[in-house]
């Protein structure tokens, strides 16, 4: 059956299934792409957006269905024949060669251009090829720079410069903007559209609903390993999007939260903090016992500095910290840890949990101590641990097969669940998330949001470091805003609202 | 509602064989050593399983054994110790040569202190200054190479050993050599320490994932240091087990063993949680060697086609893991890579 | 106001890493120098002759074909524990047939069988997705035996039979340079070539680099470590090969020295120039400085056991340096992204 509206179509997947030992990843999912518009795709963690990408990359070997581009269909797909057949990616992981140059890196995978007598690499064609295309995008970097002394934006542009070194005519971009600056994001808006006014075709993956709503013209949305439905952008609202998204009732994502709670004591005071980096310059603040204080900024403004600095990581070259009416001087993880501090860093898989560990085991990570049979033999009560890591499953509703699951088959929700469950156990004095809910679905979200308000509730301060302004407008008492390395804002409950924030950021 | 399920198995077309496979990669090793075992008392029904040959084959493991017991701690937490044999041989020889001039014990202890050394050696350039283990045990293995050579002058080391000391290496308790109860100890020893007590928990943390180690409190520096001590102590208590068995001190001892205690925590690798070094798994990659050649020798088979079927049923054991990983159509095991790599992910 | 001391601290210190990073890079080069110099002052009249340097570039020419070979291997992460052996076969099998066909025949068919040695590691290793650590290993253990049982039958030593001319390419000159070391020179130069200007060796790099980053850009991983596998096993069987041109015989233990020294020039390299990565160069580099060492202690009549504790002590030195050197590097990497904080205009984008 072949609709002649199918020949119009870049690109068209049916019935794409995949399956992975004890799950279905994609099951009948169908997607298509007409010839120069931006198609988003959205769905939770599990939805199957990832394997569906891997799938058309040629990553993934798929089980069933079919793959038509410009009405002819694929079998076999490699990522060389994907490459071959127009159609480039860019996944979240960016893919670069670390030791390479720019140049290199926008060539790699594709043929270098050579000298005609020795048919060995022409170095300098190479270089000005490659300067031509960061030219087109609008990209000024020079080609010979080694990708190692880029910033993430500027990796990211050479990503982008690599995707389109040689003709495509779809490009798959996944979570693009995750590490971007609001600036750089427009720049990537505008240069999207530019490629579609020529023809090319775009597939935008994103947990950023507000940026789809802004750029894509049709959205797809998956649900657990199945196509919900296709729709055209206009025709939705947000929260309509969340509820395709989450299914069910459309939920609150922020809690409600009290005007007037009574705060404690000064919990934490930080005096004119300068730090070594150069990053920070005589900050100072103060966090009260039973305070969620947001931190925000501009990426390079300082907020991730300061989180890492107060856990111990990287020092300071002047000021003080006060923490308890003591002075604090974090000078590594493990001191931070005896004084109370806890982190639940930004990179969950690389810095949080240890993969192939199980979920008790990670859990209990932090504090190993309260777990010994005796401290002599220093071995550990495994049904103590169990039982503690079972209490934390349930409070934090931690969904797992069971404390023994290996924490790298749980989701990224979960996962960020069992980090905080891991700093919890120690009821930490102060309790310091760095982008807690980067990559995570909504519900999850939702949760964590709650359980933060939670903590405040019962007395614990809370240090809520982010760039998303609508979960700091949703989840703090207090917002601090950084803007080169110190503060351009403070903006109690009653001032809140993620535009004020982003004014705050910019320096309004 | 709740946030996304993990992998509860829903209806999949794998059924059984999702279910099969990964006990036969879990337990392939296991199941070949039972093969071979059985494979040589067939062949040689009145000789190979025996009693007296079981003891001898426990017997000539058990150097092997113990090298490879602190070999297991190195690459658990990721480091390569491939000097541990030319520390068993200088250790070895050292022996041999205070031996003469002091009491026992004392000797021992200067010994084994000597191994210490040599770890916090390896461990300092390796996790303080940050040099890739390989090559820092590569160069201390030359330099104790040299070392013992210059040494011994290329002679053995065999006078004024004292006969408690030999003893050692070549008494019996109830038939049992007291070599194979040292071994067992150290075993029992090193699985407590790696699997019940706090240490291993830091140990596989900071193998697994070191910054999440780090940021979880650990000391990781200091944990690198330990598994390189451990190792150090137990090739250096090698190379003292292994004076007292040959009841001299002899600068080619050690050759041989560096190979084979790599084979055997590989091997052990395979075994129940795949890619994992572990303890049990590197007592049963040595069993697995040592069953293999002493069923060599009895068959007869010259040294040098024992050589041969040794690399060659190494590679089958590496291969047949990674098959039995593969499974039908070589798809299971792609696709668990792939499963890590695809929805898990933070999109 | 503080800013006048720290900002000359901070320029002092600018100043010193901008040595420290300069010559950090020619570490090992310095140091070859070094040992230069000494030798050249405690020899005079022998050590910085013409003669001498032929002689140095002829006693490490094999090993720095070995090594090269190794070098392709290292630079995609992966482990060629059987080049000893593969060595070792190289030398017997030659031996063994040279006498009884055509010496280029003999050659060319020694170097056949090395490189399909090379072919079945890269396939086992690439299809089977196992270590390559152990199946070299593994590898080994089958030649070595191999090795033992070819040469059992004639008492372990092979030397009869040789013709004169072959023996002469291990021995002879053109212009008093050894045949050997234009051998060396032509494969050094060849395969420097293949992995920095052609795309296959680029694509050798992406590999090493990022596997996944290659594998998803298209790159076929699988071929490119095959053909590694195999250059390794076909140079270390050419080095066998030479090894009965130049001695004469060959006995099952000839090949066991080149592979703990071949990493271990090859690590030296990684230490030197582009510190980090393996390249020819730099095992070039860490050749001429072992090389080096072994003539001048032969010289100065230094019992070998010593030269064994001074490799091992330049080895560990280099890489520390090299290491230091790299961490240095990274600092100042982060630092220049991040602009000073008293610039005008907005912070640079900080690396995550």
């Amino acid at each position: 059956m072949s609709d002649d509206g199918d020949t119009a179509l870049r690109l068209k997947m049916r019935g794409i299934t995949k399956a992975f030992p004890g799950t279905v990843a994609c099951e009948e999912i169908d997607f298509d792409l007409r010839r120069g518009e931006i198609h988003a795709l959205v769905g939770q963690n599990g939805a199957g957006k990832s394997t569906l990408i891997k799938v058309l990359a040629g990553i993934h070997a798929r089980d069933a269905g079919q793959i038509l581009i410009d009405g002819s269909p694929v079998d076999h797909l490699t990522p060389r024949l994907a490459h071959d057949l127009g159609m480039r990616f860019i996944h979240q992981e960016l893919n670069l060669i670390a030791q390479f140059n720019v140049a290199e890196n926008i060539v790699l995978g594709d043929p270098y251009p050579l000298r005609r007598a020795t048919r060995l690499i022409a170095w300098r064609k190479l270089n000005r090829h490659a300067g031509k295309i960061l030219d087109n995008l609008g990209i000024s970097i020079d080609p010979r720079r080694s990708v190692q002394s880029l910033s993430v934006a500027e990796q990211w542009m050479v990503a982008i410069a690599r995707a389109l070194y040689t003709q495509g005519q779809i490009l798959v971009m996944d979570e693009p903007t995750s590490s971007l600056a609001r600036e750089d994001v427009h720049e990537l808006f505008d240069l999207v559209r530019s490629l579609t006014a020529r023809g090319t075709s775009v597939v935008y993956i994103s947990h950023r609903l507000e940026e789809i709503f802004e750029l894509a013209e049709r959205v797809t949305v998956l649900k657990d390993g199945r196509k919900v439905t296709t729709a055209d952008v206009a025709a939705l609202s947000l929260s309509e999007l969340v509820r395709l998204m989450v299914g069910g009732q459309p939920q609150e994502l922020y809690p409600i939260i009290q005007e007037d709670r009574r705060l404690g004591e000064i919990a934490l005071e930080v005096k004119n903090l300068t730090s070594a980096d150069g990053r920070l310059t005589d900050l100072s603040l103060r966090i009260r016992d039973g305070e969620v204080l947001g931190m925000t900024g501009l990426l390079g403004a300082g907020h991730n500095e300061f989180a890492d600095l107060l856990f111990g990581i990287g020092s300071l070259v002047s000021g003080t910290l006060v923490l308890d009416g003591r002075t604090y001087r974090p000078s590594s993880a493990r001191r931070a840890i005896r004084h109370g501090v806890a982190l639940v860093p930004a990179e969950r898989r690389s810095q949080g949990v240890v993969g192939d560990m199980r979920l008790w085991e990670n859990i209990i990570l932090a504090h190993l101590r309260r777990f010994l049979l005796d401290p002599v033999t220093r071995i550990i009560h495994r049904g103590r641990a169990r039982r503690a890591a079972i209490e934390q499953m349930q409070a934090l509703q931690i969904v797992a097969t069971g404390p023994e699951q290996e924490v790298q088959y749980l989701s990224g929700g979960n996962q960020q669940k069992a980090v905080l469950a891991k700093w919890l156990l120690r009821r930490p004095r102060l309790l310091v998330l760095s982008e807690p809910t980067r990559g995570i679905d909504v519900s999850a979200k939702a949760e964590i949001y709650g359980l933060v308000r939670r903590l405040a509730d019962d007395g614990s301060t809370i240090l809520f470091v982010s760039t998303e302004a609508e979960e700091l407008a949703g989840v703090c008492d207090r917002v601090v805003v950084l803007r080169r390395g110190h503060i351009s804002a403070d903006l109690s409950r009653v001032e809140l609202s993620p535009q004020r924030i982003m004014e705050a950021c910019f320096g309004g | 509602m709740s946030s996304s399920k993990p992998f509860a198995p829903r209806t999949t077309r794998w059924g059984l064989t999702a279910r099969i496979l990964p006990g036969a990669r879990r337990y392939g090793i296991i199941v070949s050593l039972f093969l071979l075992f059985l494979c040589f008392s067939i062949l040689r029904p009145g000789i190979f399983p025996t009693i007296g040959n079981l003891i001898s084959i426990l017997k000539q493991i058990s150097l092997l054994g113990i090298l490879s017991a602190g070999l297991t701690i190195c690459l658990v937490v990721g480091d390569f110790d491939l000097s541990v044999a030319a520390i068993a041989t200088w250790s070895g020889v050292m022996i041999a040569a205070l031996l003469p001039q002091m009491s026992m014990w004392m000797a021992i202890s200067i010994v084994l202190s000597m191994g210490v050394g040599i770890g916090l050696v390896n461990g300092f350039f390796s996790a303080v200054v940050g040099i890739s283990p390989f090559i820092v045990t590569l160069a201390i293995q030359t330099m104790l190479r040299g070392l013992t050579l210059w040494y011994t002058g290329g002679y053995s080391l065999y006078l004024g050993i004292p006969q408690a000391f030999i003893r050692i290496g070549r008494g019996t308790f109830l038939s049992m050599p007291y070599l194979v109860y040292i071994m067992v100890l150290v075993y029992i020893v090193i699985y407590t320490a790696t699997n019940r007590m706090s240490f291993g928990k830091k140990l596989y943390a900071v193998g697994g994932n070191p910054t999440a180690a780090r940021y979880s409190g650990i000391r990781v520096v200091r944990i690198h240091l330990i598994a390189f001590v451990i190792s150090g102590v137990l090739a250096a208590g090698t190379g003292i087990l292994l004076a007292a068995r040959l009841s001299s001190g002899q600068p080619r001892a050690g050759e041989g063993l560096l190979l084979n205690a790599f084979a055997a925590c590989f091997l052990g690798a395979t075994a129940f949680r795949a890619g994992r070094f572990n303890i049990l798994g590197t007592l049963i990659g040595v069993l697995f060697i040592g069953i293999l050649n002493n069923g060599l020798v009895i068959l007869g088979v010259p040294f040098y086609l024992q050589y041969v079927i040794q690399g060659a049923i190494l590679v089958l054991a590496i291969a047949a893991s990674g098959l039995a990983r593969s499974g039908v159509r070589g798809k299971v095991r792609q696709s668990e890579r792939e499963e890590r790599q695809g929805d898990i992910e933070e999109v | 106001m503080t800013m006048g001391r720290t900002a000359l601290d901070r320029s002092m210190k600018h100043r010193l890493e901008r040595i420290a990073l300069g010559t950090g890079r020619f570490g090992t080069v310095i140091g070859l120098l070094i040992l230069v110099v000494v030798f050249t002052v405690l020899k005079p009249n022998v050590f910085p002759t013409i003669r001498n340097l032929l002689n140095i570039l002829n006693q490490i020419s094999l090993l720095g074909i070995c090594a090269t070979g190794l070098t392709i291997c290292l630079v995609m992460k992966e482990f060629d524990l059987s080049i000893g052996a593969v060595a070792t076969l190289g030398a017997v099998l030659t031996a063994g047939w040279i006498p009884h066909m055509h010496p280029v025949l003999a050659v060319l068919a020694v170097l056949a069988v090395c490189a399909t040695i090379g072919l079945i590691s890269g396939l086992v290793i690439t299809t089977l997705r196992v270590s390559s650590f152990m199946t070299t290993l593994g590898m080994m253990t089958v030649l070595t035996g191999f090795s033992y049982w070819y040469t059992s039958g004639s008492g372990s030593i092979l030397y009869s039979g040789i013709p004169k001319g072959f023996l002469q390419i291990g021995r002879g000159a053109f212009l008093s340079i050894p045949y050997l070391v234009f051998v060396m020179a032509a494969v050094l130069v060849t395969l420097h070539v293949l992995l920095n200007h052609t795309t296959t060796g680029r694509r050798m790099y992406a590999v090493g680099g990022s596997p996944e980053a290659a594998r998803f850009a298209g790159i076929p991983t699988t071929r490119l470590k095959v053909v590694g596998f195999m250059l390794s096993g076909t140079l270390a069987g050419l080095t066998g090969v030479l090894l009965v041109a130049r001695l004469g015989l060959a006995e099952p233990t000839i090949g066991n020295r080149f592979l703990f020294d071949a990493f271990t020039v090859a690590f030296l390299g990684a230490a030197s120039v582009y510190v980090g990565r393996f390249h020819i160069v730099g095992t070039l580099i860490g050749t001429l400085i072992m090389g080096t060492i072994f003539n001048g202690f032969t010289l100065l009549d230094v019992p070998y056991h010593l030269q064994l504790v001074v490799q091992g002590a330049i080895l560990i030195t280099a890489v520390t340096s090299a290491g230091l050197w790299q961490g240095l590097l990274h600092t100042v990497r982060l630092r220049a992204v991040r602009q000073e904080p008293n610039d005008e205009g907005e912070a640079s984008d900080v690396e995550q």
